[in-house]
């Protein structure tokens, strides 16, 4: 079964995991977009910060950068 | 080689040193290189009375770490000999002199503090760099300096670039110094926002490109770099709102894309077979925020197809959508176990 979301009003927020639970992806889902995952899993959140308490708690970290990455995140886990 | 030396002509005191009183100068030592020709001066303009640390009819040389024994001359005629550190030059006013180095000067170190900003023009490279490995945050913050020499160092043991030209914003061009032993050129050229285009450097023993030309939003082109070894492209080209089209690179050897051409605003075509042969799985927002044709964003997926990866994630916004061609593309990816977002 494939999970998606397509040009959801307003934006969404996902996370998506595999069968172990992992978290896989994350992301924002904006109104000109659509996503899908081959993963099992995709949890929505229409609120950013609940979105991020949840990454928070699984050791994800987001870092406010003004007006770089999209939707004014970025992904501070990903190191260089 | 000879110090004393008739050029027949006088020549600009403030190129060739000072103390020309006739045709025939004393250099005391000749700084005229073995090649035969080319001044071997670490030769720099500064502004004293540009915003800095040291006072406005000062100058500040920074350093870092060992390796340095260094005379200055400059064009008000000062000679301080024998320096082994940072050294602060007074000049009897507020105004713009050039700064002539000689002897061991291994690398600048301005790191975006102290005289950044006073440091004008680079007019010659000559001993500069000459056994360094590191340029580390060299000239880091140097907002108003230019390039101007037509020499390019000594910069072939260079194995660390990082930082070292990050938010030198008033750089139009950049010259084809040896960077062939640069492995990490992470936030190198970051924030060169006045850069038009880039030389063919020799970037092949580069693995880290991480932030490499973030937010160079001047540049209209891209040349084709070799990136192969790269492993890090991590925000690499993010904010180049000016390129409207992108080289094929080999970064086959690639671990993470994340946010690569993120706000690539102007970024219409992407080519072909990109990433037929890359190992990577981490394409998390490399394409927000672009301008693709459908032709492009085809092409991606496709060769992300092509890849055999399984479980990556890869975004794209703006732009056009995928046909259907790309469409049969996802459609392959997600039952590799992809996440994908495109424009829809």
């Amino acid at each position: 079964m494939i999970n998606e979301i397509k040009k959801p009003e307003p934006i969404k927020y996902y996370i998506v995991r595999n069968n172990e639970n992992k978290i896989m992806a994350y992301g924002v889902v904006g109104q000109n977009q659509q996503m899908q995952t081959g993963q099992p899993i995709m949890d929505t959140y229409l609120n950013e910060i609940d979105w991020q308490n949840v990454l928070l708690e699984e050791g994800i970290e987001l870092e406010e950068e003004g007006s770089h990455g999209f939707a004014g995140v970025n992904y501070q886990n990903f190191k260089v | 080689m000879a110090n004393n030396i008739n050029f027949g002509k006088i020549y600009d005191s403030t190129w060739w040193g000072v103390g020309v009183t006739s045709n025939t100068i004393n250099w005391g030592k000749s700084y005229l290189d073995l090649a035969g020709g080319g001044d071997e001066r670490f030769i720099i303009t500064v502004k004293t009375d540009n915003a800095g640390t040291s006072a406005t009819n000062q100058f500040t040389i920074p350093t870092n770490g060992t390796g340095y024994n260094y005379d200055i001359t400059t064009s008000d005629g000062q000679t301080i000999l024998a320096n082994t550190e940072d050294t602060t030059i007074e000049f009897p006013t507020a105004g713009t002199y050039d700064v002539f180095i000689s002897g061991s000067f291994p690398q600048c170190y301005f790191n975006n503090v102290g005289d950044a900003q006073k440091l004008l023009d680079i007019k010659n490279f000559g001993i500069y760099a000459l056994g360094s490995t590191s340029q580390e945050r060299a000239f880091f913050g140097c907002s108003n300096m230019v390039i101007s020499a037509t020499d390019i160092g000594h910069f072939e043991n260079v194995t660390s670039f990082f930082l070292a030209w990050r938010d030198c914003s008033s750089l139009t061009s950049f010259p084809l110094l040896d960077t062939s032993s640069g492995d990490n050129f992470a936030f190198a050229w970051r924030d060169c926002s006045s850069l038009t285009s880039f030389p063919l450097l020799d970037t092949s023993s580069g693995n880290n490109f991480g932030y490499a030309w973030r937010d160079c939003s001047s540049l209209t082109s891209f040349p084709l770099l070799d990136t192969s070894s790269g492993i890090s492209f991590f925000q690499a080209w993010q904010d180049c709102s000016s390129l409207t089209s992108f080289p094929l690179l080999d970064t086959s050897s690639g671990i993470s894309f994340f946010q690569a051409w993120l706000s690539c605003s102007s970024l219409t075509s992407f080519p072909a077979n990109a990433f037929d042969t890359n190992i990577a799985t981490n394409y998390t927002d490399s394409f927000n925020t672009t301008n693709l044709s459908t032709q492009s964003i085809d092409d991606i997926l496709v060769s992300l197809v092509a890849s055999g990866v399984l479980n990556g994630t890869f975004n794209q916004s703006g732009g056009q959508a995928p046909s259907a061609t790309g469409q049969n593309a996802i459609t392959t990816l997600l039952g590799r176990g992809w996440t994908i977002a495109t424009t829809a």
